[in-house]
């Protein structure tokens, strides 16, 4: 866990002069050198207004550049490399720079600037306001739209501080700080501190407090562990004061961040170049999984690129990503989505080893458009469902949480029997950097629907919905599998899939994003297009269900809905699956079922969607049969499943939805062809073989959506 | 059964920060006295004469690297936070403004040796390309001052 200072002084160069800029930027050069030796991983330049602000107030703070950290302290690396090990924070965490205004208030009239809709407030990444009387404190705990309430407790305070003031702001989300360089100060002014601001910490009890070194000069910084030791003199237990430095910071950091980046809930895609090849035996390269949720964009920097840095003398550029914009990438998809046979080529994996996470590779011919994943998200779906509020929670997640993840699920490789083309399969397989998959081969006669298998590693939900769109399945209601790890069979499940892939391919998270966003909705509306042209996460969430149930051995194949009206029950029959495909499936029902739900959002219920799905998924998997059943005690139930919905379903709810899903296939499938069809991508996860007939109708009669 | 416990805390120096940092030329020369002088400065005007005197009893600056600029202070557990905030308040050695900053803490003596030695060396490294040979040497004899405490 990474510590923060999110106060480095900042000042604003008079207009005209140049020469405090130079000034100013060694003390800022060397302030951050000191803190990033210190062993912090962030910093916060804050830049302090008072009175009216103006359009020149914008931000115009220039991030610390590698270079000009080396010239200051050449043999920065190591140092900071041994500080790192010592606090146990990880080498290679990235040193993140963040901007900061601090808006001294006074008056009514100012209070009121604080909004959201200011724009001067939003060129910077976090907002503090500094109230200077009892109406600007009571605004600022109650009204003003702002992430920080800093006080200067330095000298007499010119307000009081009141308990259900703070604890409104606590409620609202908003953190307060305390400086520890006031306390480094003078023996007067530690006196004062100490003294006003044991209050706020008897209140707040640690809870929404921030703890910043606003150091003027270098000698007032102090390391991370020293900073926790002082907050016991104004009453902070140490866990609590180390939460305060660094955990309370990263949520803050990342809620502004999410704040400031994405509207709402919307996740973020990113192209991956198309020169990327993918293989089985190579781990996803970390590139992939470049969702950051602290980083600002620019100003991070790594250790190696330091440590290089120096050796070279070169200056290594700090990462950045950009973030695609995600319309111009839908438009580039090829209309018919991508055919498995485009992508995998002759590939094909027998052996299902350990589901991989299809990140975000969505594998055209021409084109690979990379979602990214919330690797997290997946890890969400393995362990808990999620709703689409943990969207939101995907979002803040650490990236090291993703990294875990997308180790996770590149451990489990996809193995996707290749759908035979034969079949006039259209199967839209999303291929990671690392993994290739192979769809496998929809036995199912009636599976004569293509299946297209969207796999989206990333979670966002706009690469789904484009492909769902894009499906134009005149099919019954086929869920189209976006993950890769099912083959699917049959086109109208590519619509389906599609929807289904949105939700399944990505972790749970993800494709309750892609759900709600909506844009699962316009998968379903659109089966006519074969192939999605987006691949949703699906395949991820696949992925870990496959994972998941890699160790059955049953041969799960899922058929397709039929799209023919066929009796429900038989459609969804599972042939026996393949332990891959069981395996596959347990993935990519833990994964679809999320992606199942947001396919089918829109739709009326998402437990039919669901069901549907599951039986789309079983039929992914191209296995005459699907167990969604067998394997059920081993995958976690569809967690994606139930992530999508939005509602935690169990897996018994899950199956009967299998069952009715299946059931209602076949009544849906004279629906869907009429309206667009839901992609639905089945539950892939191994599933008794009670799916009989009589039971789906029984269920699905119960069932009322 | 040890009835009475102590802390050592393992710091680092930091001398004079605002300059240059690579540490050349250090400006005052780091010793046992001047650094025990100056924490007990501190505990004196943040925890007044009593939190003095009862912080005095266990307390001992027992290693000090002028090189590396890593020391081992001992002090009482029941002391050893204001110790160590006091530590932390310590602004100048002198008139050398500092920055003390803490590495590790451990109860017992053998195993802040252990951490002193792989400490002392990397820092060593890190500041191994400008040192004199009278510093390689001196750096050795600490080195084996190290291994040579024992409470």
């Amino acid at each position: 866990m990474g510590f923060f200072d999110l106060s480095i002084p900042y000042n604003e160069p008079p207009r005209s002069g140049g020469k405090e800029i130079a000034g100013g930027k060694t003390l800022r050069l060397k302030l951050a050198t000191k803190a990033m030796e210190l062993g912090y991983v962030g910093i916060a330049h804050n830049r302090s207004i008072k009175g009216v602000m103006s359009d020149k107030d914008s931000c115009t703070i220039p991030l610390l550049t590698l270079g000009s950290l080396i010239k200051v302290a050449p043999r920065l690396a190591s140092s900071v490399g041994f500080h790192r090990d010592l606090l146990g924070v990880p080498r290679t965490t990235p040193f993140r720079q963040y901007t900061r205004l601090t808006v001294h208030v006074e008056s009514n009239a100012q209070c009121q600037s604080l909004n959201s809709g200011n724009p001067i407030l939003k060129s910077y990444d976090i907002i503090a306001v500094r109230p200077m009387n009892q109406n600007a404190f009571d605004y600022a705990c109650e009204k003003a739209e702002v992430d920080l309430i800093s006080i200067d407790f330095t000298d007499k305070m010119l307000f009081r501080l009141k308990h259900p003031m703070v604890k409104a702001a606590i409620q609202r989300g908003i953190y307060f700080e305390i400086k520890y360089s006031d306390i480094l100060m003078d023996a007067q002014t530690r006196r004062q501190v100490i003294s006003n601001a044991k209050l706020l910490v008897d209140w707040t009890r640690g809870k929404n407090l921030i703890i910043s070194s606003g150091a003027p000069s270098v000698t007032e910084l102090r390391g991370p562990n020293d900073v926790i030791n002082l907050m016991f003199l104004l009453g902070l237990s140490a866990e609590r004061a180390r939460a305060a430095i660094s955990k309370n910071c990263r949520n803050m950091i990342a809620k502004v961040l999410k704040k400031k980046r994405f509207h709402k809930e919307a996740v973020r895609v990113e192209l991956l170049s198309a020169g990327d090849t993918f293989s089985l035996e190579q781990p996803l390269s970390g590139d992939c999984m470049k969702w950051d949720p602290l980083s600002s964009g620019e100003g991070d920097m790594l250790l190696d690129d330091l440590a290089k840095a120096f050796d070279a003398t070169n200056v290594g550029a700090p990462k950045s990503s950009k973030a695609i914009d995600f319309t111009s990438v839908l438009d580039d998809l090829p209309k018919h989505g991508f055919r498995v046979k485009d992508i995998v080529g002759t590939e094909s994996v027998t052996q299902p080893p350990a589901a991989k996470v299809i990140d975000t590779q969505v594998h055209s011919s021409n084109q690979v458009s990379e979602l990214r994943m919330a690797t997290a998200s997946s890890d969400d779906n393995l362990r808990e469902t999620e709703t689409i509020s943990q969207i939101d929670m995907l979002m803040s997640e650490d990236d090291n949480k993703v990294e875990p993840t997308t180790n996770v699920l590149k451990e489990e490789a996809f193995a996707l029997r290749k759908c035979s083309a034969s079949h006039g399969q259209g199967i839209l397989v999303q291929n990671q950097t690392a993994t290739s998959f192979t769809l496998t081969r929809c036995t199912k006669s009636d599976a004569a629907s293509d299946v297209s298998i969207n796999i989206e590693s990333t979670s966002e939900g706009g690469s789904m919905s484009p492909s769902k769109s894009d499906h134009g399945i005149p099919q019954s209601p086929v869920e189209v599998i976006n993950m890769g790890n099912a083959a699917f069979d049959e086109e109208a499940s590519v619509d389906e899939n599609s929807k289904e892939r949105a939700t399944t391919g990505h972790a749970s998270n993800d494709e309750m994003h892609i759900t709600e966003s909506g844009h699962h909705a316009s998968i379903d509306d659109e089966k006519h297009i074969p192939e999605p042209e987006h691949f949703t996460s699906i395949a991820d969430e696949m992925k870990i269900d496959c994972s998941s149930e890699a160790n059955h051995d049953e041969y799960m194949e899922v058929t397709v809905e039929d799209q023919k009206h066929e009796t429900g029950d038989s459609k969804i029959i599972l042939p026996n699956l393949s332990s891959e495909t069981t395996d596959l499936l347990s993935e990519s029902g833990k994964s679809l079922s999320p992606d199942a739900v947001v396919q089918d959002h829109d739709e009326a219920s998402r437990l039919e969607s669901n069901e549907t799905k599951l039986e789309e998924e079983a039929s992914v998997p191209n296995h005459n049969t699907f167990e969604i059943t067998m394997e059920d005690n081993k995958v976690e139930e569809l967690t994606i499943e139930d992530e999508k919905v939005e509602k935690t379903e169990t897996e018994a709810s899950h199956q009967a939805q299998v069952q009715s899903s299946e059931n209602n296939n076949d009544t849906k499938s004279g629906k869907t062809q009429a309206k667009r069809s839901r992609v639905r991508l089945p539950q892939l996860r191994p599933f008794k073989p009670f799916l009989l007939q009589s039971r789906f109708k029984r269920i699905s009669k119960k069932r009322k959506h | 059964m040890v009835g009475f416990k102590n802390r050592y805390m393992l710091m680092e120096v930091f001398l004079d920060p605002d300059k240059d940092l690579l540490g050349e030329g250090t400006p005052i020369i780091l010793t046992q006295f001047n650094l025990s002088k100056a924490i007990k400065d501190s505990i004196l005007v943040n925890f007044g004469e009593c939190g003095l005197g009862s912080s005095l009893g266990s307390f001992q600056v027992k290693y000090v690297n002028p090189i590396t600029k890593l020391c081992i202070v001992r002090s009482s557990r029941e002391e050893h936070r204001q110790v160590w905030s006091a530590i932390t308040l310590v602004k100048s050695i002198g008139n050398c403004p500092v920055i003390l900053n803490l590495l590790d803490i451990s109860g017992c003596i053998r195993a802040c040796k252990d951490t002193a030695l792989k400490c002392d060396k990397e820092k060593f490294e890190q500041c191994s390309k400008s040192l004199s040979e009278e510093e390689i040497r001196q750096m050795n004899t600490c080195l084996e001052k190290i291994k040579l405490l024992e409470n």
